[in-house]
């Protein structure tokens, strides 16, 4: 049963983490790395590790995509600011 | 091998899959919806596997994401609130 | 099987089918409005249901309360985020019609 779990637990990551690779638009690829994040943790969990699993929830569901989020917004705020509205991608 | 576990692998590979296939592709406010729910079904999964295990101390784990959840999820609606004004 | 561990068995069938026919939902509905009905029912109904099944076959005492304090919490914050999507969901489909 528990080899199931882990079976289930890594497709999931695995398939969550080459999309996160193949996304381009930092916005969808914040929600795509939270998705990992949870993915991450299940798989930690599973594996019997559950320190990991919560700091990895800790970093993956709410640190990495305030930072990203935050980055996205200070970089766009600025090409605004340049008035180069060509370059807003 | 018990009834939690078989519960909490049937939610792991039916109930994220389903929401996988929403929230990795799409425009943001879909893959929001997705992560949701996603969220919601992972730590329903997490309290399983902690009786499954037998691990009362594992059920920390679904605390912990039943808090940062919503926080998570805030932080990306008001940054997609604040972007399309 | 005592009756208490069939209770907490029938409960948990009953929040699985829940969170599972909200994930089949996600998928199937078309359109960003429908969508979002599948996100509640997961929250306010599978969570607890489950929430509930565990703390039934926990047994009375300290973990048990536990265990019903996290299903609360995850009815609550589920209700929220809910909402808070569809709002950012009905902005951006009436900013994308205009």
């Amino acid at each position: 049963m528990t080899n199931a779990l882990t079976v289930i637990a890594l497709l999931l990551t695995a398939v969550t983490a080459t999309t996160a690779a193949l996304t381009r638009e930092p916005v969808r690829q914040a929600v795509v790395l939270a998705f990992l994040g949870l993915c991450l943790a299940l798989l930690f969990t599973v594996l019997q590790a559950p320190d990991v699993a919560l700091s990895q929830l800790g970093v993956g569901s709410a640190i990495t995509p305030l930072l990203i989020l935050l980055t996205v917004r200070r970089v766009r705020r600025q090409e605004q600011a340049d008035e180069h509205p060509d370059r807003t991608e | 091998m018990n009834a939690w576990l078989i519960a909490a692998a049937v939610l792991a590979a039916c109930g994220v899959g389903p929401c996988l296939l929403l929230g990795l592709r799409g425009s943001p406010e879909q893959r929001l919806a997705g992560l949701n729910l996603a969220a919601t079904i992972t730590s329903v999964v997490l309290l399983l596997l902690a009786q499954g295990f037998s691990r009362t101390s594992y059920t920390d784990l679904a605390l912990d994401l039943a808090v940062l959840a919503p926080a998570g999820t805030l932080v990306f609606t008001r940054f997609l609130a604040g972007r399309q004004q | 099987m005592t009756p208490r561990h069939t209770l907490a068995l029938v409960l948990l069938v009953a929040g699985a089918a829940a969170l599972l026919l909200a994930a089949l939902a996600l998928a199937v509905l078309p359109g960003p409005y429908l969508r979002l009905h599948a996100l509640s029912p997961a929250a306010a109904l599978g969570a607890p249901l489950v929430a509930l099944a565990l703390a039934v076959d926990t047994g009375p005492g300290r973990a048990a309360v536990k265990l019903l304090v996290i299903g609360l919490l995850l009815a609550i914050g589920g209700t929220v985020t809910t909402m808070a999507v569809a709002r950012t969901t009905v902005r951006a489909e009436r900013k994308a019609q205009q």
